[in-house]
């Protein structure tokens, strides 16, 4: 539980407002069934609602951590489509603290905002901790090398052999990304394209549901 | 496009029909034909557009790019570039580029911004202007620009790739359950016509056309779900 009020929190959404509508949600899943099996006059219609509801908590429940692992992929693609032009102002003679400037012309609501808070950092303490704590806000080491070697580049200069270290970096972090990404859409396309299976599965019951019907029929004829 | 339009419309015949073949019921048959018809165009026809205008848009980017770059360095002139990025095999760009005729070379390439409308595009913009400034050597300057294009198309293209390979998967599974389902009624008609006299029984099947349906969605969903960052052009 503790877990999941901790990854709403970090969505930034209302506790409560969550927990009221998952409340509501299998009261009237449950509330549907009672009313269905007394209206029906069948006892298998009880059943219905607290399945259903089991079914729905655990997807409502489960997708904070869906849309955590989202954003956090969001955020590096586009941290490293962002560093991608970094490089390129780095390369045309324009200083660390200007190119991270102007790459955030380029940069969403959120990495607009980490930036802007990264160049204000910046200003105010000249260690490599601002560095530091802008990589935090990503799951992958490898952004934290990322702003090391770029602070390194202000101590040594812009064209010092950090800007090849970083390169360096940057291509494996870029190259690696790409390839997870792909492998990623390369699963989801492989679970989609079996869906197929779940249709024939379905089939199946309809068949078996002909065919129980078919016998009831014919014992009732008897 | 067009291509999408007569495919979807064909999809929905052809679901229709094997409705009306599977359950005998001619309101079912045109209920199916005309959920799928409406989903195809009130929610697919405006994503594949916007999908194959990126897709479009991304290829002859990095074309232009490239040949631009290429040719001015060569023959430092932004007209010899700016032709030799139209060769491209992109009628919208041709068009787009026949509207700009009164402008000069250099401001012809700025105005494809409106065009391309890529982040990457805004950034080659930069990389000229710096070039138009201060000088140096445009291929050595935009060497790391290239770099980034050819890593977009190189993904984009990997990633169309991914989605066909898993679209003939989808449409080969799905061509054999139908099959099944044709198998059934035609080759124990007797059988599955006295099956169709439960009053459950047609309903299923019509809930099995929504299960492809749905599985249709899910797939066109992550088929087309591309990152590519876009420019916001004011």
């Amino acid at each position: 539980m503790k877990k999941i009020i901790s990854q709403i929190k970090r969505l930034g959404l209302s506790v409560k407002k969550e927990f009221i509508i998952f409340g509501i949600i299998n009261f009237l899943l449950i509330a549907g069934s009672i009313c269905l099996g007394i209206f029906e006059k069948k006892g298998v219609f009880f059943a219905f609602g607290p399945g259903f509801a089991v079914v729905f908590s655990i997807l409502y429940l489960s997708r904070y951590g869906t849309l955590i692992n989202k954003i956090n992929s969001d955020n590096l693609i586009e941290f490293s489509e962002l560093f991608g032009f970094f490089r390129i102002y780095i390369k045309n003679g324009y200083n660390v603290y200007n190119s991270l400037k102007e790459i955030s012309y380029f940069a969403n609501e959120k990495l607009k905002e980490l930036l802007t808070k990264l160049l204000a950092e910046i200003d105010s303490d000249k260690s490599v901790q601002p560095f530091i704590n802008f990589s935090s806000n990503f799951d992958e080491i490898i952004v934290e090398e990322l702003m090391i070697s770029i602070y390194q580049m202000i101590d040594e200069g812009e064209q010092s052999n950090y800007l090849s270290q970083f390169e360096l970096i940057f291509d494996k972090f870029s190259e690696a990304l790409t390839q997870k990404e792909l492998k990623k859409k390369d699963s989801k396309l492989g679970t989609l394209s079996s869906a197929p299976l779940i249709g024939s599965s379905f089939l199946i019951i309809v068949i078996t549901v002909g065919i129980i019907g078919l016998i009831g029929d014919i014992i009732n004829g008897i | 496009m067009i291509g999408i339009v007569i495919g979807f419309i064909v999809l929905s015949l052809v679901s229709g029909v094997l409705c009306f073949l599977t359950t005998s019921n001619l309101y079912f048959a045109i209920g199916i034909f005309l959920i799928f018809i409406l989903y195809f165009f009130i929610f697919q026809y405006k994503k594949f557009n916007k999908y194959y205008s990126l897709v479009r848009r991304v290829h002859s980017c990095y074309f232009f790019i490239n040949s631009f770059v290429v040719t001015l360095s060569v023959k430092e002139s932004y007209e010899e570039g700016f032709k030799s990025g139209l060769r491209v095999q992109d009628s919208k760009l041709h068009l787009y580029a026949n509207e700009l005729s009164e402008l000069n070379d250099y401001e012809k390439v700025k105005y494809l911004r409106n065009y391309f409308q890529l982040a990457i595009y805004k950034m080659f913009l930069n990389v000229l202007e710096i070039y138009q400034d201060q000088g140096g050597n445009i291929l050595n300057m935009s060497d790391n620009l290239i770099r980034e294009c050819t890593r977009t198309e190189k993904t984009l293209i990997d990633s169309y790739n991914l989605g066909i390979k898993h679209l003939i998967e989808f449409i080969v599974l799905w061509a054999l359950s139908f099959g099944v389902l044709l198998f059934l009624k035609f080759g124990i008609g007797d059988f599955y016509n006295k099956m169709l006299n439960n009053p459950i029984f047609a309903p299923l099947i019509l809930a099995f056309f929504l299960i492809f349906l749905l599985s249709i969605h899910f797939f066109l969903k992550s088929f087309t779900n591309l990152s590519v960052k876009e420019d916001v052009v004011e």
